[in-house]
């Protein structure tokens, strides 16, 4: 009887009642299972045969590939190009890769707007010298053009890492978004890098009676961006080094700032034709809102990384901040988080109104790591393999809460299953509001030459935001650059991306886009 | 040292009383010698000067980067870089000019100080030589030290603004790295910092050389201080003077290391040097091509420029030649 | 052509000099003595309190912050360090010897023709950044991006005017005579060269050879634009810190600063002389 068949018959035990929860996982661990699965197939609403075979499924594919590839291969490192401060979620399973395939890991960390450089630079150089690289997802158009990574889409339909599973596969549509390059899968997801609202819960219960006195309506988490603004301003109190709002004004941040408030007014980036739709009324409007959150923003917000950010906030310096899911993290943890933790309230992105009336969510996708194989590596298919076990449901569940890195819940099952883990570090409803605004996240510029558009996109909406150019001009220069970029890169090939994002989108955003009609 | 021994066999000159042929023969000699002493140099400078002159501008007529496959693979696309860089791109004709508007108001800063200190380096006082060499130390500071330190000094709770704060009140220090012209202001104090030695030591050496004849004379003719410096002694100074601004120009040309440590070029473009723009070109965004033709015109307008400049000393580096 | 005294108003704006030029200076090597609590603090701290030099250590040790309960560095200097030293020693050996050569040439031979001094002078012109874009697409097909090798060769060509025209104005001053008595004695030219004209300018040599070194030390550009992930210098790690966006290790990369900038102001202070003459190609002697 395989290892498999006894895990199986101890799942239809459970299943059955002739066994309970705890000798179940005790056997589990017996049989080499590691907790976090146990964990999940146990709580499976599915029951525990069905859950074991398919969310298992991935974790163990991957791992018999290893297996055989590791014994297999003459070079036993695998080395891994990763941006600096996301090494705390791989290196738990340094020494299981050691002790059980023979496998040393090696990492080599870069800044984190360096390592899309990096991989270009390996492109020119072809020193064979990652394996796995891990970039965001705005990388794979020109790092598969310039053919520095492998189309893995092969890969996973051999190996099948469930990535469209509706139950557990990577959240849609950041499963297309996020993974797909033209439709083909360039990397595999491991870091749900979306911006949600976090506020202080404390503050809503202090403040609630004078705030709806005023302003007429509850205090809460802001419900759209007018409310955003409101509270902002109701709640600034720089005399007391207390700021409305914490978002970014600083260069390289900004853009988001913006394309997050252009995405709500349902206005993408390019029209089905590939002209710039931002230098519109929308795109005005949201420089506007920039411009007047000005007033009750942190005084930093123009130097903000996302570390002073996180800093700040932790230390009680604002009501508000728009954050990654990391941030969260770093504000519920007594130690980043010393005047927060315990009182962070969460919500997805606030809404705006449409011309028709309508209330329009949209989310942003920014950043977004992911694994990539190198295609100079000595053992791709290895390489593969740790992908694709590293983001399996079940490792990937175990990764996410480990302190030190950054990588945030992708998948279904982290936020709709999540293990006890995961609980104790986002919490339930933080893990909703992740899911909730996944669903209508429209990602970055994530099409052949993805870094230069937004540059430039950057550079006008931070000259803009000190004043240095009017909205207007900001914008028209923004879409003068842009053009040219599309025009030097090649309009065909550009708009051909551009069509495979825009058809996997929510419908909300699809339709508010006109991007329903392109397709 | 090793070139000297390499060629030692092939040059055996006679000490045999010369005959009209030996004197033919030696000179034949003196001048093999002479141009095999010269040749690793000149092999070296041809590899750093023409043959990138020569790829970039293959390379410009052409559209590689290497999102689009292998290098033999690249299309020409004629003038499509040059057109795009000169009449499109306006970032790029923009960093040319900022280059140069760094350049003149660096060095006039540079020159001005570099003088004033120099001058008062002629009077007399104790602790001359130790003064003399603290001076000169930002010149033996790496750049990228001297970027990082001057972004530490510049950040909003940095000694500098808490200096502003101490002496004109509470919110008067700006936030340096935030405003186009309070980053040109922290880029152009950098630099001044850095090499205004560089003016104080080439002026300090051309002042002592001057002779004191003539000095003597019109003090004895009665010029008073100020006009025996400015028509006597600064005429006689214009040659360093000159020499001086030739070297500085050809180095801020280049203006890189400060500038990236300092702003990265921000905010937006407004401290990017031409240097900073082409870095950004080739090796952030691999544009290889695109970034080959805008190297090659501002190859072409240094050799230009620098050529212009060295115009006037040209002679003066020349005149020891054997 | 002044001798008077300095007067008050004029002392002072000597001190103001003075403490303007040493601040910068000062800053840097307090920073890299400041514990972690210490390094961005509001208002800043200008002496630390409890000086340290973990900082230091962390460079080679990145766990040693660990003490303040401080992550993010994960690479040691170390790598960085060696490079510095292979990639400035190898290519200032080469470049003095081959600048030594061409000085001698042009010197005494008026080797190559009016031109090439010039020729060789414009090496020196060209922005970095220019002359990567070329280099960076050729290495890249040869092989020697990302080597040492590749580094050194670029270090030797860029440093080649300065050490030519230095050395130059050296031999220049050496008188013809000393040389052609030697010979008259027998020697060859190349051991007249050698044994009579080298060690007259032997006070020469080392300044130009540390002043290449300098040179070479502080180079950034290529070596950023060429080392990917074999090669790495001090220059290129320092920027690499700054950049770390997890967080700016303003104590370390002030320590690997002060590290970096030792070598150099001895080296300065040394040929002090003889800056003028390296930095304007030997048209100002002293």
């Amino acid at each position: 009887m395989s290892n498999r068949d006894k895990l199986q018959s101890e799942a239809t035990k459970l299943d059955v009642g002739s066994i309970s929860r705890r000798t179940f996982m005790s056997r589990m661990a017996a049989l080499g299972v590691s907790t976090a699965v146990a964990n999940f197939i146990v709580q499976s609403p599915l029951g525990a045969s069905k859950a074991l075979a398919a969310i298992a499924g991935p974790e163990e594919r991957a791992w018999e590939l290893a297996k055989e590839m590791a014994a297999k291969a003459e070079k036993k490192t695998l080395t891994l190009l990763i941006p600096t401060g996301s090494i705390g979620n791989m290196t738990p399973y340094v020494d299981k890769w050691q002790n059980e395939l023979g496998i040393a890991l090696e990492f080599i960390e870069e800044p984190d707007e360096v390592v899309h450089t990096k991989g270009m630079q390996e492109a020119v150089a072809k020193t064979g010298r990652y394996d796995v690289m891990m970039p965001t997802a705005m990388s794979y158009p020109d790092w598969i053009d310039s053919g520095v990574i492998y189309d893995l889409t092969e890969w996973t339909e051999t190996y099948n890492p469930e990535l469209f599973n509706p139950d557990f596969g990577v959240v849609f549509p950041a499963s297309h978004h996020a993974q797909l390059y033209n439709g083909r899968v360039a990397g595999l997801l491991n870091d749900g890098d979306q911006i949600t609202l976090i506020g202080r819960g404390d503050y809503i219960e202090a403040k609630a009676k004078e705030f709806e006195d005023k302003f007429g309506y509850p205090l809460t988490m802001p419900k759209t961006w007018k409310q955003y603004y409101e509270i902002a301003s109701f709640m600034h109190d720089p005399e007391n080094n207390f700021f409305g709002s914490l978002e970014y004004r600083s260069r390289y941040y900004v853009k988001w700032m913006f394309m997050q408030r252009l995405m709500s007014k349902g206005r993408l980036y390019f029209d089905g034709d590939m002209n710039p739709t931002f230098n519109s009324d929308e795109g005005l409007a949201a420089l506007e809102d920039m411009l007047a959150m000005n007033a009750y923003l942190h005084p930093d917000a123009f130097s903000f990384t996302w570390s002073s950010n996180y800093n700040s906030f932790g230390r009680g310096e604002g009501f508000m901040n728009i954050v990654w899911p990391s941030g969260y993290k770093y504000s519920m943890n007594p130690k980043t988080g010393p005047a927060t933790h315990g009182k962070i309230a969460a919500t997805v992105m606030p809404s705006d109104t449409l011309a028709d009336g309508t209330e329009l969510h949209a989310g942003l996708f920014c950043w977004g790591y992911g694994y990539a194989v190198s295609k100079y590596s000595a053992n791709p298919e290895l390489a593969y393999a740790y992908a694709q076990w590293m983001t399996s449901p079940t490792i990937g569940a175990d990764a996410i809460p480990y302190l030190g890195g950054y990588s945030d819940p992708y998948r279904v099952n982290h936020m709709k299953d999540p293990t006890p883990r995961l609980v104790d570090t986002y919490g339930t409803p933080y893990l909703e509001t992740l899911y909730d605004n996944m669903v209508n996240t429209v990602p970055d510029f994530c099409l052949p030459g993805g870094f230069e558009y937004q540059d430039a996109l950057d550079k006008e909406i931070h000259a803009c935001m000190t004043g240095a150019k009017s909205p207007k001009e900001a914008l028209d220069d923004a879409a003068r650059s842009v053009d040219r970029i599309t025009r030097r890169v090649g309009r065909d090939k550009v708009k051909a991306s551009w069509m495979a994002l825009a058809k996997n989108l929510a419908g909300p955003i699809k339709k508010a886009s006109g991007a329903d009609g392109w397709v | 040292m090793t070139a000297h021994s390499d060629i030692a066999p092939s040059d055996v000159s006679l000490p045999a009383a010369p005959s009209k042929d030996a004197v033919k023969k030696r000179g034949t000699r003196r001048k093999a010698l002479g141009r095999t002493l010269l040749l690793p140099g000149q092999l070296i400078s041809l590899f750093v000067l023409v043959v990138p002159l020569l790829v970039a501008f293959y390379m410009s007529f052409t559209d590689w980067s290497p999102t689009r496959g292998a290098l033999s693979s690249a299309q020409f696309i004629g003038l499509f870089n040059y057109e795009e860089l000169l009449v499109y791109d306006t970032r790029f004709v923009e960093a040319v000019l900022r280059t140069l508007v760094f350049g003149v108001v660096c060095l006039s800063l540079e020159f001005l100080i570099g003088l004033g200190l120099a001058v008062l380096f002629l009077r007399r006082f104790r602790g001359k030589a130790l003064l003399f060499s603290m001076l000169l130390t930002p010149m033996m500071v790496l750049p990228v030290v001297v970027g990082y330190t001057f972004w530490m000094l510049f950040q909003s709770n940095g000694p500098i603004n808490q200096l502003i704060e101490l002496t004109l009140g509470a919110g008067a220090a700006p936030d340096w790295f935030k405003s186009a012209i309070s980053a040109q202001i922290t880029v152009v104090v950098t630099e001044v910092w850095h090499w205004t030695p560089l003016f104080f030591l080439i002026l300090l050496s051309g002042l002592n050389a001057v002779p004191e004849n003539p000095v003597r004379a019109a003090v004895i003719l009665g010029a008073n201080p100020r006009q025996v410096f400015w028509r006597v002694v600064l005429p006689m100074l214009l040659p360093v003077i000159v020499i001086a601004f030739v070297i500085r120009a050809m180095e801020i040309i280049k203006l890189f290391d400060e500038v990236f440590m300092l702003t990265r070029g921000g905010p937006g473009s407004s401290t990017e040097t031409i240097s900073l723009y082409i870095y950004k070109l080739a090796f952030n965004d691999f544009q290889l091509a695109y970034g080959a033709a805008a190297a090659f015109l501002v190859l072409i307008g240094t050799l230009g420029l620098v050529h212009l400049l060295l115009t006037p000393v040209r002679n003066q580096l020349l005149e020891a030649r054997g | 052509m002044s001798d008077r005294p300095l007067t008050m108003p004029l002392a002072l704006v000597l001190a103001l000099a003075v403490i303007v030029t040493l601040f910068p200076v000062f800053w840097i090597v307090m920073t890299a003595i400041k514990p972690p609590t210490d390094w961005n603090a509001v208002p800043a701290i200008w002496v630390p309190g409890e000086p340290t030099l973990v900082n230091f250590r962390t460079l080679f040790d990145p766990e040693a912050l660990g003490v303040y309960g401080v992550g993010g560095v994960s690479e040691a200097a170390t790598q960085a360090v060696f490079g510095s030293l292979l990639a400035s020693i190898v290519a200032t050996a080469l470049s003095v010897g081959i600048g030594l050569a061409a000085a001698i040439a042009i010197s005494r031979y008026s080797g190559g023709g009016r031109a090439t001094p010039l020729v060789i002078l414009s090496g020196r012109m060209f922005p970095p950044a220019a002359i990567a874009v070329p280099f960076v697409i050729i290495f890249s097909t040869i092989g020697l991006i990302d080597t040492y090798f590749g580094l050194i060769a670029i270090y030797i060509a860029v440093t080649l005017p300065f050490s030519t025209w230095m050395l130059k104005s050296f031999v220049d001053e050496v008188p013809k005579e000393v040389e052609e008595a030697a010979m008259i004695d027998g020697m060859t030219r190349v051991k007249a060269h050698l044994t009579v004209t080298i060690p007259l300018i032997k006070g020469g040599l080392f300044a130009t050879t540390l002043f290449i070194f300098i040179l070479n030390w502080s180079e950034f550009l290529f070596a950023l634009v060429l080392s990917y992930t074999t090669i790495e210098t001090i220059p290129v790690r320092l920027a690499k810190y700054v950049t770390a966006t997890a967080g700016t290790l303003y104590g370390v990369q002030a320590a690997l600063a002060v590290l970096a900038m030792i070598p150099l102001v001895i080296a300065g202070f040394l040929i002090q002389n003889h800056l003028a003459r390296g930095m304007t190609f030997g048209a100002v002697k002293r």
